[in-house]
């Protein structure tokens, strides 16, 4: 076990590369934040880092691309995994001769896939999407806020987060990545069911007009 | 251009002016807060709170600043989002000053309103905004001619449900005793940490499933445990929520602008946070962290500059008027 360098440094991690039994790994180690209570500083930690390993080998086991796991220390608050070569899907949008459409639809698979493996992931945004370098393949990372669940509320709450990291940071790109990410989710799961339900919680936000027109607002 | 600004959103009726000549200064800044006897606010109550001190707040304000109602240049007014009666008596004064001395009408966002002197106060340039209020818990960044909401409460405000459980345990009113809340005086006599659920979903929170496990759990335990565990989760969801805009924005600093701003327990750990990311936390000086009209004469302004005003028979109350629907034209 060799770690070379601090790579990010995340909301809730620092994410280190190295080398774990000669392999290229990516540890994730989880920090305690200085402004959290201790008690629930460490159960928010041991937990997420035993859930997070598990819902990862879920997911390989379903046949979605996300990094194989190499060692797990829950005390620790530690993962070690594969290292994926790649840069994230958010660096990569705004460059030339990105196929946006087709970054979409390996985007909307992945989505598809977890769903009806019955994940839903909890973080889906372009930050946790990695293009990988030599295979040109969408790889999903960070499970750490990741659950178990067939409920298409949190399905649509995936989207709905991903949808809201286009908007948020990639606004201009947004719609042709979002037509990619329809025809790849339908291979796997009802994209207008799930988007009815992302409508839905969108409604609830805070103050949104359309849910109450009916008075007179003079 | 001097433009005088009328809050009335939810408890406070404010009127205050703004000039930029030569520089931007505020010249004054009145109001007046409707505190209920006892329970939450009733809107009706507000709007009869309101149309009885408007005269009077309008009047000091013009004082303060040594000016007439002919100096103003144009009438800004907050149209949303709040309470409807609330608002109704603004507008309604708004526009009858407009009618009755012949001056521009200015529709203001009353979240923007708050995010714009919170810029301006604190001499903040691209910050990541943390907009809390009493009925607001918001995360959001200025991108492509929007303030774009990168995360929110998607039910109750971190305010209201903090507000809520202190009145509801009978620690409240008054909810802030020495500029400290009623939470914080409550939760520093305890500090067992309790499991109660926290919620963070992404990027968004949830608040209200936390207030009733907390007040269910006031049976079962000691009131000031309940108190520190409901501070430690509310605050640190917010927390973290925020640390997932930092590492998706990259932004190097933090404003926190609106009434919760104050809260001396939420500052601590915000400093700890930056400390951790190496980012600036800047706070608006509790004189324009609650509703107050200054800060709505000041958006009023930037917008007037930039032609936005709003014909008088257009300008309805919007009480579900989202900061992320305004276009701003001014940065």
């Amino acid at each position: 076990m060799e770690i070379i360098r601090e790579l990010k440094r995340g909301a809730e991690s620092i994410i280190y590369e190295g080398y774990f039994a000669g392999l290229h790994a990516i540890f994730k180690k989880r920090i305690s934040k200085s402004y959290r209570d201790k008690e629930l500083d460490h159960k928010i930690n041991s937990d997420r880092t035993r859930l997070e390993a598990r819902l990862i080998y879920s997911a390989l086991k379903n046949d979605i691309n996300a990094p194989a796991i190499l060692m797990v220390d829950p005390y620790e608050y530690l993962i070690v995994m594969e290292y994926i070569e790649g840069k994230p899907v958010k660096d990569i949008i705004g460059r030339q001769n990105i196929d946006l459409k087709r970054i979409g639809e390996m985007i909307g698979e992945i989505a598809g896939k977890l769903h009806k493996a019955g994940i839903s992931h909890g973080d889906f945004t372009t930050n946790n999407l990695i293009l990988s370098e030599p295979d040109d393949d969408i790889f999903i990372i960070d499970f750490g806020l990741a659950r178990r669940s067939d409920d298409i509320e949190d399905f649509a709450t995936d989207i709905h987060v991903f949808l809201r990291s286009l908007e948020s940071v990639h606004y201009s790109f947004k719609d042709d990545i979002v037509k990619g990410f329809e025809i790849g989710y339908s291979r796997f799961m009802n994209f207008n069911e799930v988007m009815k339900k992302v409508k839905e919680i969108r409604m609830r936000g805070r103050y949104v007009e359309e849910r109450r027109n009916k008075r007179s607002n003079i | 251009m001097i433009v005088l600004g009328i809050e009335s959103t939810a408890h406070t009726f404010g009127v205050g002016i703004v000039t930029d000549s030569p520089n931007i200064r505020i010249l004054s800044n009145e109001r007046d807060t409707f505190v209920p006897k006892q329970g939450g606010m009733k809107p009706s109550e507000l709007g009869r709170h309101h149309s009885e001190v408007a005269p009077d707040i309008i009047k000091k304000a013009l004082d303060k600043a040594h000016i007439n109602i002919e100096d103003v240049d144009a009438i800004a007014v907050s149209l949303g989002p709040g309470i409807g009666p609330a608002l109704r008596v603004g507008a309604t004064v708004a526009r009858a000053l407009s009618l009755k001395f012949d001056k521009k009408l200015v529709p203001v966002n009353h979240g923007i309103a708050h995010i714009e002197i919170g810029r301006l106060t604190t001499n903040s340039q691209d910050p990541l905004i943390l907009y809390l209020s009493g009925g607001n818990t918001i995360i959001t960044t200025f991108v492509d001619g929007k303030y774009r909401v990168f995360g929110e409460t998607l039910d109750i405000a971190l305010g209201n449900m903090l507000d809520t459980f202190v009145r509801e345990v009978g620690l409240a009113p008054p909810y802030v005793v020495n500029g400290v809340h009623q939470i914080d005086l409550c939760a520093d006599k305890g500090g067992k940490f309790i499991d109660l659920p926290y919620v963070v979903k992404g990027q968004d929170m949830s608040y209200s499933g936390l207030l009733t496990a907390a007040l269910r759990a006031t049976k079962k335990y000691k009131l000031e445990d309940v108190c520190y565990s409901l501070r430690e989760i509310s605050f640190d969801m917010l927390l973290e929520a925020t640390e997932r805009a930092l590492a998706l924005t990259g932004k190097k600093e933090i404003l926190v602008v609106g009434g919760v701003a104050a809260s001396v327990s939420l500052k601590t750990k915000l400093y700890n946070l930056a400390k951790d990311w190496k980012v600036e936390i800047k706070i608006v000086p509790s004189e324009y962290a609650g509703d107050n009209g200054a800060m709505i004469a000041y958006a009023g302004l930037l917008e007037a500059k930039h032609d936005v005003f709003i014909p008088i028979e257009k300008s309805f109350i919007r009480p579900r008027w989202r900061i992320d629907q305004v276009d701003v034209v001014w940065r």
